[in-house]
């Protein structure tokens, strides 16, 4: 996603660094640029509360810029592997507490802009929750940080305190068994 | 796990790791990942869309807040570096009050009582002594008038002098207060004792018993610009008290001692004795009798002596603080003192003993310190107007 200002595109450098001098443009771009694949993910992995979840995982990211060093595609890694570490943080406060609600009862929240494109959202979102539900967690972290975190192997290691190999192992197996569900499902590939 | 099985699992992480590559590259994968693909697709659209609405915090700070906590910590800084200004400010106003006050106090523009309250902190952050006031000693010289009176002491209660004067005259013995008269050093000696020629009055009162001989001891003072030189040995015994407290018994025989003392003291010393000298015929022998007397410290003599004794002590206290300032003193000797005391008594006093028209005399030597104007004083001032008023 181009980070704009006043209609024109910015180096990536450039938004982060007026971010980090506190310019609410800037902060603003860094939002809009990466909230929602952070809230997709979330609401992927089934988080209780993923738009406010996304809003904790952005303040940390917000007021911790100036600790950040390297490109884009390293501050989209640094933001989901927050994103992941909050997601976990919440899974395990969810453990302790009772849960009240399943949250597949829990409509998503709906843009009433686009119907259309929220149509297709919810769907679609549907149709990841029910294919990745058939996954155990690691594989299904794995898969989801690699395509929409877009984590390389060596970034997911440390996050899921594994080795690379087992990443990797984890990554085929994860690959395998969705195609296999999609496959027996009959839905055509 | 057989080798092989190694090998093809490591050809198939491989594989995978290719296809995810080339999924998030946006290319299709071919069909043995087609799976993949779709996946992949779907993931795109969940993912897209707008950004959900932010929360109060995260909208605070996507409003450009991350400055804020460096404010806030700045206004708590210059919020307690502000504290630390008005403390600062309030302790130099206090220090300054003090000081003030310490100074009015020293130079003795204030009250008695503020005086009083301010004199442990001047005495003690000063080299100034308010121990005396010189205001305090005013009303004395009216008080005196009647020299056969042993109440002279009838000073200003607030005055330590005439605290000490009081219980000296009654008992005989010295209260703390005569320290002054008793201990050389002690302020008292320096300007009491001469300027205090009142006690000059008892010796110049005619008729006055030989216990009142202090007086005489005066006279004998009076020898001393002379005789001081020449003091009998017995006198000397006493100069240091004399030297002290320069309080009249001692004075006489301590004449010398008075000398010994600073120039002014001496001066007045002298002053009253040459007063005492010229109007007084005390022969030498009074004088001489006056060294046995004065053998008791002057102090001493005065408290023994009773009435005379009081006089003394009297004139020693009074005279103390005149002696410390030597602006009534020095400034102008007899009636030219400013108080009004002095000018009024002067006369009755020089009626009785040139020693009491000394006061303003000795005052007067004690600023000049000089024994030329002491002596030639003598003949002026005492005799005729005093005649009247107190002998009478």
């Amino acid at each position: 996603m181009p980070y704009c200002r006043d209609g024109e595109d910015e180096p990536f450098e450039t938004v982060l660094a007026a971010a980090r001098a506190g310019e609410a443009w800037a902060l603003e771009r860094l939002y809009a640029s990466l909230a929602p694949a952070v809230a997709g993910f979330l609401r992927v992995q089934r988080a209780a509360e993923p738009d406010d979840l996304t809003s904790e995982v952005f303040v940390g990211v917000l007021r911790n810029l100036g600790s950040f060093r390297g490109d884009e595609a390293n501050f989209r890694s640094w933001v989901f592997t927050i994103a992941y570490r909050r997601l976990s943080d919440e899974r395990r406060a969810a453990g302790r507490r009772p849960l009240v609600q399943s949250l597949d009862d829990t409509p998503d929240p709906v843009d009433p802009g686009d119907v259309q494109a929220d149509v297709e959202r919810l769907l679609a979102t549907h149709r990841v929750r029910e294919l990745c539900g058939t996954l155990p967690p690691a594989q299904r972290d794995v898969l989801l940080l690699r395509l929409v975190g877009r984590l390389t192997i060596d970034e997911i290691a440390p996050l899921l305190g594994r080795s690379r190999g087992a990443v990797k192992a984890l990554q085929r197996r994860g690959l395998a068994r969705v195609t296999r569900r999609l496959e027996r499902e009959g839905v055509p590939l | 796990m057989s080798p092989d099985d190694r090998s093809d699992d490591m050809l198939a992480d491989r594989d995978a790791d290719f296809a995810f590559e080339v999924v998030l590259e946006g290319r299709d994968p071919g069909d043995e990942h087609r799976a993949l693909a779709m996946l992949a697709d779907d993931l795109r659209v969940v993912t897209g869309g707008p950004p959900p609405i932010p929360s109060r915090a995260l909208a605070t700070v996507l409003a450009g807040t991350p400055a804020r906590p460096r404010r806030r910590r700045r206004a708590r800084a210059t919020s307690r570096a502000g504290r630390w200004n008005r403390a600062a400010r309030v302790a130099g106003g206090a220090a300054a009050a003090v000081t003030g006050l310490a100074g009015a106090a020293a130079v003795g523009a204030l009250p008695s009582p503020v005086v009083d309250a301010m004199r442990p902190v001047v005495e003690l952050v000063t080299p100034f002594d308010l121990s005396r006031d010189p205001h305090d000693h005013d009303p004395a010289p009216s008080d005196t008038p009647d020299r056969g009176d042993p109440a002279p002491p009838t000073r200003s209660p607030d005055s330590p002098m005439t605290a000490t004067s009081a219980p000296s005259s009654g008992d005989g013995t010295f209260p703390e207060g005569l320290p002054a008269a008793g201990t050389p050093p002690a302020h008292g000696q320096s300007g009491t004792p001469p300027g205090q020629s009142g006690q000059p009055v008892h010796s110049g009162q005619p008729g006055i018993p030989p216990g009142q001989s202090d007086q005489p001891a005066h006279s004998g003072q009076s020898g001393t610009p002379p005789g001081q030189s020449g003091i009998p040995p017995g006198q000397s015994d006493q100069p240091a008290h004399s030297g002290q407290s320069g309080t009249p018994p001692g004075q006489s025989g301590q004449a010398s001692g008075h000398s010994g003392q600073a120039l002014g003291q001496s001066g007045t010393a002298t002053g009253q004795s040459g007063q005492a000298s010229g109007q007084s015929s005390t022969a030498p022998g009074q004088s001489s009798t006056a060294p046995g007397q004065s053998s008791t410290a002057p102090g001493q003599s005065g408290s023994t002596h009773g009435q005379s004794g009081h006089a003394p002590h009297q004139s020693g206290s009074t005279y103390g603080p005149s002696g410390h300032s030597p602006h009534p003193s020095g400034s102008s000797p007899g009636p030219g003192t400013s108080r009004p005391g002095p000018p009024s008594s002067p006369p009755s006093r020089a009626d009785q003993s040139p020693g009491h028209t000394g006061e303003p005399a000795g005052q007067s030597g004690t600023r000049s310190g000089r024994p030329g104007p002491s002596l030639s004083r003598p003949s002026q001032p005492p005799a005729p107007p005093a005649a009247p008023s107190p002998a009478g």
